[in-house]
């Protein structure tokens, strides 16, 4: 019987926040968000596909994003996640959130 | 995905393969684009797989995502918990039957508490209804109108109170008592049969709230002088004689020779007012008397011979209804007294009373008489509960230490201890619910036979109803808990590391103390003491009333009822008959003596008038009231009454003859303390000394009602002489030479040769009948002691079980003992000197708990006190014998065990 520590921590949050973003531009599948994310990011961040999954299944339980099955391009089925309101609203506060973080810690660096 | 939907997925499970093709599809996009950056497929997909990672973690991951934790848990351990008990179809086949014994108990005695003392009247609004009476209030009185509290009324006060008291919608009366009619149905050959008849007032069954399930039923139309007799049949009348034709409507009835029109069928659950009596027919109280064969009480006001029932009005309240009743009653007694009214009456009146009782139950004599038994049975079924609820915990403890190693595996897996817990629960609750289920069908039959031993004719309906089931819910999720507890709270405790050793050594853990499994065994034992007490108490009180000596000598005395009205004789011509009887039941040749009188000990009927004893001043507030019983000759002598002084009532005292009485020693004791009793007088009613009577006997005092109250002064008086109404029903009595019940036929049969006209009751022996009245006390003293006996067997299933557990444990000790040389006598002498130990703990621990349960049933003892020695002895003697039996198999088994075996196991 495994536990899961269920705490949100900084990397999970971060991951929402990256998943966040990319389907805002657009719906995706789980691949795609995938290589979005490595694509615009230069490869620096890496997306860790075994949490990817959970993640993208537990923010559809939370309503922040939506899933439907759809065919692409090659007639494959595959399952397109698309932002919700919520999760646009979730997104904006994340940013948010994440830009000022960021702003801090630059402060720090360049005070030093 | 909605919750539905993932509530779904949670139990059912399946969602996997969608899973499965979302997962594919990402790893074949990773794998096209790594061969697009020129590595070969097999390495492609390699390198796609391992930077997804394993795809069962991530697959599970997912799915605990996709799920509500708690209800998968949930799922999962009853998916185990069924394969558990699957495997184990022994073990799981006794938990059940176990259960389903306690919780089958439980249910049947509720369903019978929930029917007899909870159930309410099928009519509409039944809290609306209001009684006049909490008992039956049965009787009739003409003459001096009721003093104090007023059950029954006349035709007149009746009719005053409808129009007087605006706190009811609609007032109605029946008659106080039902009557036996005969009946023939016209255009039918077949002999004219006994039913039973009930006058009621016509708005009787508006004021009930009740339709007519076929045709119409009585309107106050119907109860006029000048209508036509109609009639309406019970549902059971119509089923078993009119075949339930619904033709019957309209179909003519000739109820003791007049014709009576049927014009409807009550509804099948309607038994009227009274739970226990149904009548075959009611009629409008107007044909009072057709029904009852004498002259009309409609019409005579100073006869009280109406029940009423009222229905409130919405919004009014009982105390209000019984107030403005009460003030309409007094009005018009004293409007009826007058002006110049005597000051005693003018008290009396003052005094006049109404009070008003829950009619939503109706009227029964089966709640009163059933109420404490019932309860108690409610505590008794409790306690088997948790006997059996003892045991199933001891086989589950037994699991679980056998299950010991599979927990061990389990908690170092890093199962939480809560978790674990929760699984052992969920297994109790399981095996709770198929005891439950089990239970509720065991008990469907147990009702209908408990329904058959409260009451023969009883209308009561007792079903596994819809507050039945809450009941047996409740009490199937408190046993589960309750047995559950035990297992649970061991694998709590449960140290990881000596779980994980296999065997257990020589002197390693030899657990032979005080654990759980014994401390369930001691409280089995005490449980079972107590209930065995109850039973024995119950039993020797039942005893005691049966053997108790009334004054009269029940055994060879035969009784008969006929019934001189029915058969068309009038309060002049029936003291003829009663004597042509007499003369030929004294003449049979089995037969001792013989007599008649108008009731009989035991027999339910007690007729007391008010009166007064010449020279006897009546202390303030005292009324003067003893019974009348009208004998024939020789009746203390058929009875077995001991004549005190003076003489019987002989065949001289007939019509014409001076009016005498014997008396009974209580009434001499009371009124004539100081005096000679014989040649004294007294009289009642009007106070006129040309009615007195002269005491030409004293009877020794012997009891004819209820044992557990004190004997009241009785007066017998000559049946030949009376010629009036209350010689129009009798009962004969005769002494017989052998063996009463040989002698039933011939008595039948000499009653018919005087007139074959006259109905007659099957004949019973005064001892039956004796019996039969102490059917609550037999029942509690029944049922409780088949409880108790429920319960010794499942205490001793629970002891066998532990010691033969015991046993197992130490079969390598004891081979050592015995390699070493012990007796195999010595080896059972051990192991059963440690099972003694136990239950002698369990009875000194469940004495004092019998004795203050005991205090409970003190009102149900007769003849014993709640702390009686002799009960507490056979109780703690049969369970310590069935004990030691139960002992005696597995102490067998241990000094049986072959040393050499048992140490080529270890």
């Amino acid at each position: 019987m495994l536990r899961r520590t269920r705490k949100p921590d900084h990397l999970q949050g971060t991951l929402d926040l990256l998943v966040l973003k990319t389907l805002s531009r657009g719906p995706h599948h789980g691949y795609g968000i995938a290589t979005h994310i490595e694509r615009v990011t230069g490869d620096v961040l890496r997306v860790e596909e075994g949490s990817l999954y959970p993640a993208l299944h537990r923010m559809e339980h939370l309503g922040w994003i939506a899933a439907a099955w759809s065919l692409t391009a090659n007639n494959r089925r595959a399952r397109l996640y698309r932002i919700t309101r919520a999760g646009e609203k979730r997104l904006a506060e994340d940013e948010a959130k994440w830009t000022r973080l960021t702003e801090a810690v630059g402060k720090l660096l360049r005070f030093a | 995905m909605g919750w539905f939907e993932r509530l779904r997925g949670t139990i059912i499970g399946g969602r996997d393969e969608l899973f499965d093709e979302e997962m594919r599809f990402h790893l074949d996009q990773r794998t096209e684009e790594y061969m697009r950056r020129g590595l070969s497929e097999a390495d492609a997909r390699r390198e796609a797989l391992r930077r997804f990672g394993s795809p069962t973690l991530v697959r599970e991951q997912t799915r605990d995502e996709d799920s509500f934790r708690v209800v998968a848990d949930a799922a999962r351990d009853l998916r185990y918990g069924v394969r558990l008990l699957a495997k184990n179809p022994g073990f799981s086949a006794i938990a059940v039957v176990t259960l389903a014994v306690g919780i089958g108990a439980n249910t049947a005695i509720f369903s019978l508490f929930n029917s007899v003392l909870r159930n309410r009247l099928p009519v509409r609004d039944p809290e609306r209804l209001v009684l006049f009476t909490a008992s039956t209030g049965e009787g009739t009185s003409v003459g001096t109108p009721p003093v104090g509290h007023w059950e029954r009324f006349s035709t007149e006060i009746y009719r005053h109170l409808q129009s007087q008291t605006p706190s009811f919608e609609s007032l109605a009366a029946v008659r106080s008592g039902p009557s036996t009619v005969s009946v023939r149905l016209a255009g039918e050959q077949s002999p004219a049969e006994r039913a039973v008849a009930h006058p009621v007032s016509g708005n009787y069954f508006g004021t009930m709230g009740v339709g007519a399930a076929i045709g119409r039923t009585l309107a106050p139309d119907d109860d006029q002088p000048a209508a036509t007799p109609v009639a309406v049949v019970s549902d059971g009348y119509w089923r078993q004689k009119l075949h339930a034709d619904p033709q019957a409507i309209g179909r003519v009835a000739i109820l003791n020779g007049s014709a009576f029109t049927i014009v409807g069928v009550a509804p099948p659950e309607f038994f009227g007012e009274r739970v226990r009596r149904a009548p075959d027919f009611w009629v409008p109280m107007n044909f009072q008397p057709i029904i009852e064969l004498r002259p009309s009480f409609v019409t005579e006001n100073d006869a009280y011979w109406l029940n009423l029932v009222g229905r409130l009005r919405p919004g009014a309240s009982r105390a209000e209804a019984e107030r403005s009743a009460t003030v309409a009653l007094q009005r018009f007694l004293r409007d009826a007294a007058g002006a110049d009214v005597a000051p005693d009456r003018a008290k009396e009146i003052q005094q006049s009373r109404i009070e008003l009782f829950d009619g939503s139950g109706g009227v029964s004599g089966l709640r009163t008489q059933y109420r404490e038994p019932l309860h108690i049975l409610l505590a008794v079924v409790a306690l088997v509960l948790m006997i059996a609820c003892a045991n199933v915990g001891n086989l589950l403890l037994t699991r679980a230490s056998a299950r010991q190693r599979e927990i061990s595996v389990r908690l170092a897996l890093g199962a939480g201890r809560g978790r674990l817990i929760r699984q052992l629960l969920t297994e109790s609750l399981l095996l709770a619910a198929l005891g439950g289920a089990a239970g509720v069908l065991a008990a469907r039959w147990v009702v209908a036979a408990l329904l058959a031993l409260v009451s023969r004719t009883a209308p009561v309906q007792a079903s596994v109803s819809g507050p039945v089931l809450m009941f047996t819910l409740g009490v199937t999720v408190i046993a589960g808990l309750l047995f559950g507890l035990a297992p649970a709270l061991y694998a709590g405790r449960l140290e990881l590391v000596g779980g994980l050793k296999s065997r257990i050594g020589i002197g390693g853990r030899r657990r032979r103390g005080f654990g759980a499994a014994e401390t369930l065994v001691v409280a089995q034992i005490a449980t079972s003491l107590v209930l065995l007490v109850g039973a024995s108490l119950l039993a020797r009180s039942l005893i005691n009333l049966q053997r108790q000596s009334y004054g009269f000598e029940p055994d060879r005395a035969l009784l008969a009822r006929y019934n001189p009205r029915l058969a068309g004789y009038k309060a002049d011509t029936v003291p003829s008959l009663h004597r042509r009887l007499y003369e030929r039941l004294a003449a049979l040749p089995d037969v001792r003596s013989a007599t008649l009188t108008t009731y009989t000990p035991f027999s339910g009927t007690k007729s007391s008038n008010s009166g007064h004893v010449r020279g006897y001043t009546p202390k303030p507030d005292e009324n003067v009231e003893f019974e009348m019983v009208f004998v024939g000759p020789d009746f203390p002598e058929t009875l077995g009454i001991a004549l005190r002084a003076g003489r019987a009532i002989g065949p001289r005292d007939g019509a014409g003859a001076p009016r005498v009485a014997m008396v009974n020693e209580t009434f001499v004791g009371r009124y004539l303390a100081h005096e000679q009793a014989i040649g004294h007088r007294f009289g009642f009613g009007e106070d006129k000394p040309e009615l007195d009577v002269e005491i030409v006997g004293v009877l020794a005092d012997a009891q004819f009602h209820d044992p557990k109250e004190p004997i009241g002064p009785m007066t017998f008086l000559p049946l030949l002489q009376e010629a009036t109404q209350f010689a129009l029903q009798a009962e004969a009595i005769v002494r017989t030479k052998g063996e009463p019940a040989a002698s039933a036929n011939e008595l039948r049969r000499a009653i018919n040769e005087v007139d074959g006209n006259l109905p007659v009751n099957d004949p019973r022996v005064l001892r039956d009948q004796v019996a039969d009245s102490f059917g609550s006390s037999r029942l509690a003293a029944r049922f409780v002691g088949f409880f108790g006996g429920i319960a010794l067997l499942l205490a001793s299933v629970g002891l066998y079980g532990v010691v033969s557990q015991s046993v197992a444990r130490r079969t390598t000790e004891i081979g050592v003992r015995l390699a070493l040389g012990a007796r195999p006598a010595s080896v059972l002498w051990m192991v059963f000197r440690d099972t003694i130990a136990l239950v002698a703990l369990g009875v000194v621990v469940g004495v004092p708990v019998s004795f203050a349960s005991a205090q409970l049933l003190t009102s149900q003892l007769f003849g014993l006190g709640a702390v009686d020695v002799p009960s507490l002895g056979l109780s703690a003697a049969l369970l310590v014998t069935v004990a030691a039996i139960a002992a005696i198999v597995p102490a067998r088994r241990a000094s049986q065990v072959d040393p050499m075996w048992a140490l080529r196991a270890e």
